[in-house]
């Protein structure tokens, strides 16, 4: 009996907690998906789907709420980000594979820390590489899981998220970072 | 910096996360302006918010499973009535088949499994009847999967009107259940037990493939009235 009310309690917390989480960002998960879709109809769409999948994988949330607060953010938006983007793959609007990178130039003004430069790194790949990342290292997708999201070979997805990878430690190895046996 | 494989990955999630972070700061960090969300994303997020691990199970569920719990479902929740329904009644073998009904702890969820139409046009569908000072204040415009309107009186009392969903998902913690028919096809009445909470009245065409439901925290009889007057009227 007493298991039963602390679930019931657990349950009514879980529910509070989202119940807030929803309030402060329901608003910004749209404007997110406005900048992508451009379409009020999907992004509404494309925000009670990130929501159902907050809901339905609560212990991750609060895992990443627990830890760090600041991070649930950047976190539901790389859900919100995805899920627009799959509108746009099933819609044909987004661009064929594109593998070209326009890597910005290192700040010379300020001595720069390997991690800044990785984020600046991010920031510029083609997002065909970041996608695949993000889905991988941020939500932690099997590569099984990430080659049905990608509409892909579990080989191909594989091969996309070890490629990005690389090319990030490559790139961060040209520009004199020691990463060592990475 | 001399990183381990593991090491650069946990370092490369915060990296990804930073990124996300400043590609969307304006966003994360500003209020922002309050969204003018459609009438249809408003009533999907009540339903929604009302249970949302409940609504989130029902939608991550996979498809197998379902399968194995309607068979459950079948053969408990309905239980001797609906054998014996099924035994005399072709109009309720019709409602079994063509739809896949669970009744789970505190949800219950039907899905419609008929063929579904692909025609805009055959969303027109509309109550004949409405209750004094009822008007139509909302409607979707019908795509190929979903079309929903609302009528409100002046007192703001709503009550909703779908058709061409695929599933229909409730609350049966707080309900009572019957089974009636609509203009002779089988069909579920929710009544709920708390004043002002919704009443549901669901059915299928499988004529028309469709599945349908009129809901509001209005009288349910004035409900059931107005679902048997829902009849096809092309614009």
């Amino acid at each position: 009996m007493l298991a039963l009310c602390l679930s019931m309690l657990e349950g009514e917390a879980d529910k509070e907690l989202f119940l807030r989480f929803h309030a402060r960002y329901e608003k910004r998960l749209y404007a997110v998906a406005m900048t992508l879709l451009g379409s009020p109809e999907q992004s509404e769409d494309a925000v009670q789907e990130t929501m159902v999948r907050i809901a339905s994988h609560f212990e991750d949330f609060k895992k990443i709420y627990q830890r760090d607060r600041r991070e649930v953010g950047p976190w539901c938006v790389t859900i919100v980000k995805h899920i627009s983007l799959d509108i746009l793959r099933k819609e044909g609007r987004t661009e064929p594979l594109d593998e070209t990178w326009d890597v910005p130039t290192p700040d010379s003004t300020q001595a720069e820390n390997a991690y800044q430069r990785l984020v600046e790194l991010i920031r510029s790949m083609p997002e065909t590489y970041r996608e695949a990342l993000e889905l991988r290292f941020v939500l932690e997708y099997s590569n099984k899981e990430v080659a049905r999201a990608l509409g892909l070979t579990e080989n191909t997805a594989a091969a996309r998220i070890s490629r990005g990878r690389r090319l990030l430690i490559q790139r961060l190895r040209e520009e004199g970072y020691e990463l060592g046996s990475v | 910096m001399s990183l381990e494989a593991s090491e650069f990955d946990i370092l490369l999630r915060s990296a990804l996360l930073e990124a996300q972070r400043q590609d969307w700061m304006g966003i994360l960090e500003g209020e922002g302006r309050e969204p003018l969300f459609s009438e249809g994303y408003l009533v999907r997020r009540e339903r929604f918010l009302s249970a949302p691990f409940t609504y989130a199970g029902r939608a991550a569920r996979p498809l197998w499973r379902r399968a194995v719990k309607t068979a459950a479902c079948i053969l408990l929740a309905l239980g001797i009535s609906a054998g014996g329904i099924l035994a005399v009644s072709p109009d309720a073998r019709a409602w079994v088949r063509q739809v896949v009904f669970e009744w789970l702890e505190d949800y219950f969820h039907i899905e419609y499994t008929g063929e579904t139409v692909d025609d805009i046009e055959a969303f027109y569908f509309e109550p004949v009847y409405l209750p004094q000072g009822f008007k139509v204040t909302y409607e979707d415009e019908p795509d190929d999967a979903y079309c929903l309107t609302i009528y409100e009186n002046d007192e703001g009392c709503a009550i909703y009107f779908d058709r061409g969903m695929d599933a229909v998902t409730g609350d049966n913690e707080h309900s009572t259940f019957s089974e009636i028919t609509i203009n002779g096809a089988e069909a579920m009445l929710e009544i709920a037990d708390e004043p002002g909470a919704w009443n549901f009245v669901i059915w299928t065409d499988d004529s028309v493939g469709m599945m349908f439901q009129v809901y509001s925290s209005y009288d349910y009889e004035e409900l059931i009235k107005i679902a048997e007057s829902v009849t096809y009227m092309p614009k």
